[in-house]
């Protein structure tokens, strides 16, 4: 029963949730700017369209901008975005988030697992995303369903970032 | 708590749509069934519809928020299926609770999702309590016999069943599985009235053999003598043991409140039921049942009536040392 609730409800929330989403996205411009970013309507519309089909390939359900938001905001931050690839970063960042999230089973929340994301595509990535999305997310994907996360889901995923030797002697 | 629930005049218009067919809605998917019929006889239109699902997606959010303690933004699909499972199960209790569809269809488009997934909860958590005290008067009525499904369903398993749906935010599955089993099956739409209707059949049967006393620890001491059962891990219906003995010494001619039976009383019920008509036999199980006044009354009519092709069977085939407990 609730499995085709949720069908129908997506359904008949999809369209008007879009519009609105959209327009929480552009609204983010004015702290963007401080940093440099912009992200156009054009953008912003194709940014919600990917987040909907990342969020349904992950099998995921999120309600309002969520974390695509907070993405943009952090990493509008970054050293190594270029104003020109903002949205296509943003929008990639996001697709391995909800990735991330799925695969560790909820165990840490948004905002740490995006700060982490961040230090780990400014200190260790050197910005490649591709350095990102696979060693590191495979690293960040075994701490946390390896039983490395002793404290029952509540361990911080900074302790993982900050403890380098922990990444290299893994490594070894 | 039905100030805060609020009707617009618009909506009024439905209860005078000849086209809006109450028959049409069923309690078990109550929310879906009403939206479907009301859509069916355009007492609402699509726009309508959307704002009632798009309310549930406002409710759902408050849920992640809850459960994730703010947290996360998003949630697995399994996740958000059982939370909109619990927020439609809730929801869709207060609104039957209202007693009227039309009222009920009024309310569901005029309020928010939330707002009734909350006066729904708040029913189901009266509910849980009611459940909590009804166990008492199970304890109070309980059989004692060292049976151990029977024993730890009252003693652990029930409260348990209770303290998993209210920490499930009053969830609308539950399991009974691996709780003694009554003799009639328990369904109901929702888990409080699940839990609420197993305890109720579990009290009627405590009830109907605490009146025979130390004939129903012997009759399930023979049962578990004559089967090889331990009496501790038995599979069998303490109480059905007792309701059919007791039934067929009526019909044997005994007083009520007898189970001893043996192979003369078989022999009377035989000659008692040769030559009378399929019809009759029914009649005559149930006048028989009728004498015996333990108990809630129609739970055995229920229970017994849904043994008459069994009984029937056993006396066409004089099988019924079978079917009864010879003692």
């Amino acid at each position: 029963m609730s499995q085709s609730y949720l069908i129908l409800i997506k359904n008949a929330a999809v369209s008007s949730a879009r519009e609105k989403n959209v327009s929480e996205l552009m609204e983010l411009n004015d702290t963007l700017i401080q940093h440099g970013m912009t992200i156009t309507l054009d953008e912003a519309k194709e940014l919600v369209l990917k987040r909907e089909k990342s969020l349904s390939e992950n099998g995921r359900v999120e309600i309002g901008l969520g974390a695509l938001g907070k993405i943009a905001q952090i990493f509008a931050g970054s050293r190594y975005i270029q104003r020109n690839d903002f949205a296509y970063e943003i929008e990639q960042i996001a697709d391995l988030f909800y990735f991330i999230k799925t695969e560790i089973k909820d165990t840490v929340s948004d905002i740490k697992l995006i700060n982490s994301l961040f230090y780990l595509y400014e200190n260790k990535c050197g910005g490649s995303f591709s350095l990102l999305s696979g060693y590191y997310t495979d690293k960040i994907i075994r701490y946390y369903n390896t039983g490395h996360n002793i404290n029952n889901g509540n361990s911080d995923i900074m302790e993982l970032v900050f403890e380098d030797d922990y990444l290299i002697e893994e490594d070894d | 708590m039905s100030q805060i629930i609020q009707i617009n005049d618009t909506s009024k218009n439905i209860r005078k749509n000849p086209e809006f067919d109450v028959s049409k809605i069923t309690k078990s998917d109550y929310i879906k069934s009403l939206i479907d019929e009301a859509e069916r006889s355009h007492a609402i239109d699509s726009d309508t519809v959307t704002k009632i699902y798009s309310s549930v997606m406002d409710a759902l959010a408050a849920l992640i928020e809850q459960k994730t303690s703010g947290e996360s933004y998003s949630v697995t699909e399994d996740t958000a299926s059982q939370l909109i499972g619990t927020i439609i199960a809730n929801a869709g209790e207060y609104l039957i609770s209202l007693g009227d569809d039309y009222y009920a269809l009024e309310t569901l488009i005029n309020n928010d999702m939330l707002e009734l997934y909350k006066l729904g909860l708040l029913n189901m958590r009266k509910l849980l309590l009611e459940c909590v005290n009804m166990l008492v008067k199970i304890k109070k009525t309980r059989i004692s016999l060292p049976n151990r499904d029977y024993n730890s369903s009252i003693d652990n398993k029930i409260s348990a069943a209770i303290k998993n749906v209210d920490e499930k935010y009053c969830s609308h599955i539950v399991s009974l599985s691996g709780m003694y089993t009554p003799s009639k099956r328990v369904a109901a739409r929702c888990a409080p009235l699940k839990i609420m209707l197993y305890e109720h059949y579990l009290y009627y049967e405590n009830i109907f053999c605490s009146h025979f006393g130390k004939g129903t620890e012997l009759i399930y001491y023979t049962y578990c003598e004559n089967f090889a059962e331990n009496p501790a891990f038995a599979h069998v219906n303490i109480y059905k043991l007792v309701l059919k003995n007791a039934t067929g010494a009526v019909l044997a001619g005994k007083n009520p409140g007898t189970l001893s039976i043996d192979n003369s009383d078989c022999e009377k019920i035989y000659d008692k039921f040769s030559n009378i008509s399929p019809d009759e036999f029914s009649g005559l199980v149930l006048s028989a049942l009728d004498k015996i006044r333990f108990g809630n009354l129609k739970y055995n009519r229920d229970v017994m009536e849904a043994d008459i092709p069994y009984i029937k069977n056993a006396v066409q085939n004089r099988s019924l040392d079978g079917y009864l407990l010879l003692m």
